[in-house]
């Protein structure tokens, strides 16, 4: 799909005197985009302006360039999963789901056969017909998931969906975020842990205190940051020697050999480092095995940013 | 979509059903009728006749008020303090349907139970005490009828006042004392707010009410008829309310408190 799919133009939000989301500006592409930043951060409260729950104090929101607050019809195109750990009681995940599919304006017979195939995919078809007063955090997550997939919806969004998820469930969870991908469904999905953000979103979104702190890919990301204190670490066929042309530089701040074959190198630029080494190694014709940048995990980038 | 509307309402009745609130609310039904049989056991000989005339209708009528305000003030709200109600949110149907369909359910199960209880109330209280007439039915259904009036009006104003307010039950408690005890006891065009005033007025002269009384005494009176069309200008601007609120709303900011998400 050309261009974004969710377009929001400095949008804000207040709670009383308590700002939610300040002056956000985002375009949202097609494709899978994590939403990430530590609670509190404004996550939900996008999520639920994004899916017209709540209406921004101030600026816009459109979803496939309709007002999901003021046009229902854009929900055809739309599955949301919410974090609050909450289900219909007195209901079996089955009937729940099946109600929700025949809300979305699906016969009775469709909207069952829906049903059936979203609790398969959410992993719930073997209690799909217990109550869901009975069920696990889990259980109830994965419920909702299926309730949001149901209606087949072109962009699903799921706020925290790994809550509540034992190691296996977050794996299967991503695991399916990357099917729907590439089906073609486009996922937004927000999360306050990093790797689980950085293994599956092709863009990511960091939000701090309601404000985007970078948006873009995670390359993206890490080249607007590329000015800061960078560590990495060398495996050639001569450490000794490059580490003494390394030395030279005046950004190399830091040169520890570790062994006849492994150098770190430590630097207050690493776009000066990633720059200077590649002509330093053909010059003096080194063998490199390897390069590693053990800092530059989604976390550091994250800490970075909020610095 | 008009079977959107019941989907919805079934999902309304089906969620009340299932809920302890169902158990209360049918005890409050039932208790006009436990009153009376109470009051036949151990009241004087020819105490029936004056409970069905003054004492059935009156508490069946304080009793529709207290069902409607407990149904029709937790409709919407009770889902969202739930926090299920995004899930209906994010589906495609209007905000005003959406409010519609449960106000529905609150309708449906407050009349149910309202007009049981009356009925119960009206066949405990009258077993025996009209020996010389065959069947009591046309005031039956009167009280039936007046009752299922009030129920849907009140169950409206009352989900009305839940969509607007969060301290929704102690708003509808302070509209009954206020406005339908105080208000509607007071002789004056402005009794016309109070619909169980208005709903007395239907009732008198077959039963004894305070419209009844006031009417007896030469003073300010409604006639049914005009309470009738009181009570359908008040259902309809209630709905108009109800249905603007409904389309406006920012449900989940609702039940945010000001200081923070």
């Amino acid at each position: 799909m050309a261009g974004p799919i969710i377009q929001c133009g400095q949008l804000a939000r207040w709670y009383g005197s308590v700002s939610a989301l300040t002056a956000v500006d985002l375009n949202i592409p097609a494709g899978i985009t994590g939403l990430l930043g530590p609670n509190g951060a404004g996550k939900s409260t996008l999520l639920r302006i994004i899916t017209g729950q709540i209406e921004p104090s101030s600026g816009t929101c459109t979803v496939f360039g309709k007002n999901p607050m003021t046009d229902e019809s854009v929900f055809r195109d739309i599955g949301f999963c919410s974090e609050d750990d909450a289900l219909f009681e007195h209901m079996t995940a089955r009937e729940v789901v099946t109600f929700l599919a025949r809300l979305s304006g699906f016969p009775r017979a469709e909207a069952a056969e829906r049903a059936a195939a979203s609790l398969e995919t959410a992993g719930m078809t073997p209690n799909a017909d217990r109550q869901t007063t009975a069920f696990s955090k889990g259980m109830r997550q994965r419920t909702r998931i299926a309730a949001a997939l149901v209606h087949s919806p072109t962009l699903i969004l799921l706020d925290e969906p790994m809550t509540g998820l034992d190691p296996v469930g977050r794996r299967d969870v991503l695991e399916l975020v990357r099917r729907l991908a590439a089906a073609g469904t486009s996922v937004v999905f927000s999360s306050h842990i990093l790797h689980e953000v950085g293994a599956v979103a092709g863009h990511i979104v960091v939000l701090h205190h309601g404000m985007v702190l970078a948006e873009g890919s995670l390359a993206e990301i890490r080249a607007d940051l590329a000015d800061h204190p960078f560590t990495i670490c060398i495996r050639c066929d001569d450490a000794r020697s490059l580490a003494l042309r390394l030395g030279a530089l005046e950004f190399v701040t830091t040169l520890k050999i570790r062994g006849r074959d492994s150098l770190e190198v430590g630097s207050d630029s690493a776009l000066k480092l990633l720059s200077a080494l590649p002509p330093l190694v053909v010059e003096a014709g080194y063998e490199l095995t390897e390069i590693s940048a053990p800092g530059e995990t989604v976390e550091a980038v994250f800490q970075r940013l909020l610095k | 979509m008009k079977s959107q509307l019941w989907l919805v309402a079934l999902f309304g009745l089906r969620h009340m059903s299932g809920a302890r609130k169902l158990v209360i609310a049918a005890l409050l039904a039932l208790l006009p009728a436990g009153l009376v049989l109470v009051v036949r056991w151990v009241g004087p000989a020819g105490a029936a006749a004056e409970i069905l005339q003054s004492g059935v209708p009156n508490l069946c009528l304080a009793v529709t008020g207290l069902l409607a305000l407990f149904l029709g003030c937790g409709c919407m709200r009770d889902l969202l303090e739930e926090r299920t109600l995004g899930m209906l949110l994010t589906r495609p149907i209007s905000r005003g349907r959406l409010a519609f369909g449960l106000l529905l359910s609150a309708m449906i199960l407050s009349c149910f139970l309202a007009a049981f209880g009356a009925a119960l109330s009206f066949a405990v209280s009258s077993v025996g005490v009209h020996a010389d007439v065959a069947t009591p039915a046309p005031e039956a259904f009167l009280l039936v009828g007046a009752i299922l009036l009030l129920a849907i009006v009140h169950t409206t104003l009352f989900a009305l006042i839940g969509l607007r307010f969060r301290k929704s039950t102690v708003l509808g408690v302070v509209w009954l004392f206020v406005v339908e005890a105080g208000l509607g006891s007071i002789p004056g065009p402005a009794r016309i707010l109070s619909p169980i005033a208005m709903v007395e007025c239907i009732l008198s002269p077959e039963f004894t009410t305070r419209a009844s009384i006031e009417s007896a005494d030469g003073e300010y009176a409604v006639s049914p008829v005009t309470a009738l069309i009181v009570l359908a200008v008040m259902q309809t601007i209630l709905l108009v309310l109800h249905q603007r609120r409904a389309a406006r709303m920012d449900f989940l900011s609702a039940n945010v408190s000001a200081d923070g998400p």
